[in-house]
């Protein structure tokens, strides 16, 4: 989109003098093209000697626009793609599963909110090692360096058993599944989406499972609020890379963030009220110091009730 | 010399007449008058000491824009360019919004109707600067941007691995041979945090006053300087001071027993041939290789903290950086805690990133103060629930009877454990009592 001039290039009958007579009507791009009246337009393309080029040259510019925005879907189409593309991915722990109903959906943007050191790093890497070992390739976007190839080592083996010979080479596969970018600020971060999106739509072989993006809250929180309306633009564009990945590559997202206080001394999450809508399951966790269980509540879902529970460990 | 450093406060004075009046420059330059009339300068990267009175702090929001330029931009040409426009965002792709152009160019961008990046790189930079009513440079510099962002893609599409990334498993090749921990030469230390202070990572270590911060400190800035012979990293250290606790004869003391302990270590295992190779260390080489910064306010540490990169990659024999203590100029007399914590969050990438491209440990001491909560007060980090993503470990140091003891509380690979440690007239060194053990939670 953007300028009619780009428009003259590929399209014959859009020309100069169709260019001209929008210009006399004040449109100068295709934004001003769709707000203004068609029948108006029509109307007073009549009255010129060139009418039929001009009416020719809206007609085209109609149809082009008809390309450019999503197809309309029936439900039953969106029903046959949830049943054979959209499943579930395991993360690994058993009653993390059974609260989610089989895990972390494919196509859902999933957060995990919590204070500091409640676990959500490490079921990151809990998911990101069961994902690489059963189903395929995982991007792991680091911003805190909180990374570490020994954990992960750690993590698979235990999951993969511990007769040594096998699990070397299932180790080694595992890990080259997992790529790690690190990323210090938001920009960096749309770049990668960025690039994963053209990898995917361009390379038919390039499978990706899982992003998992941690945190979010700190790339985004430096340029939030003050005079500038630059972040809340920000997140809605991050959230909607993120939610076109997941919907049109049957991707898993996971992203965490953390929590700020709120009103009356109790926690809420962090980056507000522009975020808040974007992810499609929000879970809270939190830790309990003194018996090391960790708990994991739910806080936002589609289709399941809100308030449901489940406790587990980190061995 | 160390005499002269505790009395440069003192002795050491801008003139009089310093920042007196405008310069000239702002001043005839429509662009930047009335916007920078208070203003000294520019900021490129050498250390202006910038202090202003007491009576003159700023105390309401107009100077908010420049405060969150200055960890944004660095530059003092884009940091003029604030605007208050709205950006409309339409339900389709903009992908102009994701280039790292300022507010202000990306607007007039949107409002001529460029909203992609195709049709942007489609036009010459005349007829860019035409139509955006900027210079032809700006608008060379705008294409150049675009350009950048474009080529990525283009060369992408031949990897399979994105470019940037690494795998696991050759992160973990990596980390398995190159030796990357700082020891805090109390072995029980060492033990629970994996051989030491690790590189590469941010470290926040806080505790009550009196605890040993700056003590550990100043033993990581001895500690980092130990050659490769004798088991550590032989990197040089870079020690910021903000509430003037640093005392060099207190590192000349840790000096010279590190460099006693190292002698020792050399005698019992460098026999033959290696013994005339390995160099010793006299106590003030040591004491060469730790370049300090004295800070005295917050804009002065947000500069600094800008400013490293540029320094870090003049002197790649840096391996630790040292902040004491991170806190202190924000905890007081911050009126407006959200800037607090844009301004917070941007020094913590910084510094992420800072650990990530030079492999450089950052260590970040910091105060504490009490929380309520679940029914009873405990000792919690300052700074506030937003800073606690900005370390990868955090280690709380606390007294437990009349023992000092180091208590992990965050790390994404280390368990939960603590260890006792002590400081003697030689440094940090491993506690002394009988009973003492490490305690995994």
């Amino acid at each position: 989109m953007g300028a009619l001039n780009y428009l003259t290039v590929e399209n014959a009958s859009i020309d100069a003098d169709f260019v001209q007579f929008c210009a006399s009507h004040g449109i100068f791009s295709v934004e001003d093209f769709l707000v203004h009246d068609v029948y108006v337009l029509v109307a007073s393309a009549e009255k010129l000697s060139n009418s039929d080029r001009l009416k020719q040259g809206i007609n085209q510019m109609l149809s082009i626009i008809e390309t450019w925005h999503q197809p309309w879907v029936s439900g039953q189409v969106l029903l046959e793609d949830r049943e054979q593309n959209k499943h579930c991915l395991s993360t690994g722990c058993k009653s993390f599963d059974m609260l989610l109903q089989g895990g972390l959906r494919v196509g859902h943007v999933t957060e995990f909110v919590g204070p500091s050191s409640s676990g959500k790093t490490q079921v990151c890497f809990q998911v990101a090692s069961n994902v690489a070992i059963k189903l395929g390739s995982v991007v792991f976007i680091d911003s805190g360096n909180s990374f570490s190839p020994t954990r992960i080592k750690q993590i698979v083996t235990r999951i993969s058993g511990s007769v040594e010979t096998w699990v070397h080479g299932i180790l080694q596969q595992a890990m080259r599944n997992i790529e790690c970018h690190a990323v210090f600020d938001v920009y960096a971060l749309l770049n990668v989406l960025q690039q994963l999106k053209s990898s995917l739509e361009s390379q038919a072989g390039y499978k990706v499972r899982l992003i998992i993006v941690d945190s979010v809250s700190s790339l985004i929180a430096p340029i939030l609020g003050g005079s500038n309306a630059q972040g809340h633009a920000l997140i809605a564009s991050v959230g909607y890379l993120l939610k076109k990945l997941a919907d049109r590559h049957n991707i898993a997202v996971l992203v965490t963030n953390h929590m700020v206080s709120g009103e009356g001394g109790t926690l809420k999450p962090a980056l507000g009220e522009s975020w808040k809508n974007i992810p499609h399951v929000r879970l809270q966790f939190s830790r309990d110091h003194a018996t090391n269980i960790y708990g994991v509540y739910i806080l936002k879902h589609p289709y399941m009730a809100s308030g449901g529970s489940a406790n587990f460990t980190i061995p | 010399m160390a005499a002269v450093l505790r009395m440069s406060a003192d002795i050491i004075r801008p003139a009089a007449n310093y920042n007196d009046d405008v310069p000239s420059y702002i001043l005839h330059n429509p662009r930047y008058y009335p916007h920078f009339k208070d203003c000294i300068g520019a900021i490129d990267g050498t250390h202006v000491k910038a202090l202003v009175p007491k009576s003159e702090q700023p105390n309401d929001s107009k100077r908010e824009g420049l405060k969150h330029d200055l960890t944004k931009f660095p530059d003092g040409e884009s940091a003029g360019r604030l605007n208050h426009k709205e950006i409309v965002v339409s339900t389709d792709e903009m992908e102009v919004l994701r280039l790292p152009l300022s507010a202000s160019q990306k607007g007039k961008l949107i409002s001529a109707g460029y909203t992609s990046i195709a049709s942007i790189s489609s036009t010459s930079p005349s007829h860019l600067a035409l139509e955006l009513k900027v210079s032809e440079d700006e608008a060379l510099e705008i294409l150049k941007n675009v350009s950048d962002g474009s080529r990525l893609k283009r060369t992408s599409s031949s990897l399979t691995v994105l470019n940037g990334a690494q795998s696991a498993w050759d992160m973990l090749q990596e980390e398995e041979t190159t030796r990357v921990h700082i020891t805090t030469s109390c072995a029980d230390l060492d033990s629970i945090l994996g051989g030491g202070i690790s590189c590469k990572e941010v470290t926040e270590i806080g505790g009550v006053p009196g605890i040993g911060k700056t003590q550990l400190g100043i033993q990581l800035a001895v500690n980092v300087q130990i050659p490769y012979d004798y088991g550590g990293v032989g990197g040089k250290a870079i020690y910021i001071d903000t509430e003037g606790s640093f005392m060099a004869e207190r590192a000349l003391q840790i000096a010279e027993a590190c460099s006693h302990d190292m002698a020792e270590y050399s005698r019992l295992y460098h026999k033959g041939p290696q013994a005339c190779e390995v160099k010793t260390m006299q106590p003030k080489d040591f004491l060469e290789n730790i370049l300090y910064f004295r800070v005295c306010s917050y804009t002065e540490q947000i500069a600094l903290t800008n400013y490293l990169d540029e320094f870090i990659k003049d002197h790649k024999d840096v391996k630790v950086l040292i902040i004491d203590s991170i806190t202190f100029h924000f905890r007081q007399d911050f009126d407006d805690m959200a800037l607090r914590t844009r301004v917070l969050g941007g020094i913590a990438l910084n510094l992420m990133k800072l650990a990530r491209k030079f492999g450089v440990a950052v260590v970040l001491l910091n105060q504490v103060t009490t929380k309520y909560s679940d029914g009873s007060f405990h000792l919690a980090l300052a700074l506030g629930d937003s800073w606690s993503h900005a370390s990868t470990n955090r280690i709380i140091l606390h007294w437990n009877g009349d023992e000092r003891y180091a208590y992990i509380d965050k790390s994404p690979s280390l368990r939960s454990a603590s260890a006792p440690y002590s400081v003697t007239p030689k440094g940090i060194r491993n506690s002394s009592s009988n009973n003492k053990r490490i305690k995994h939670i």
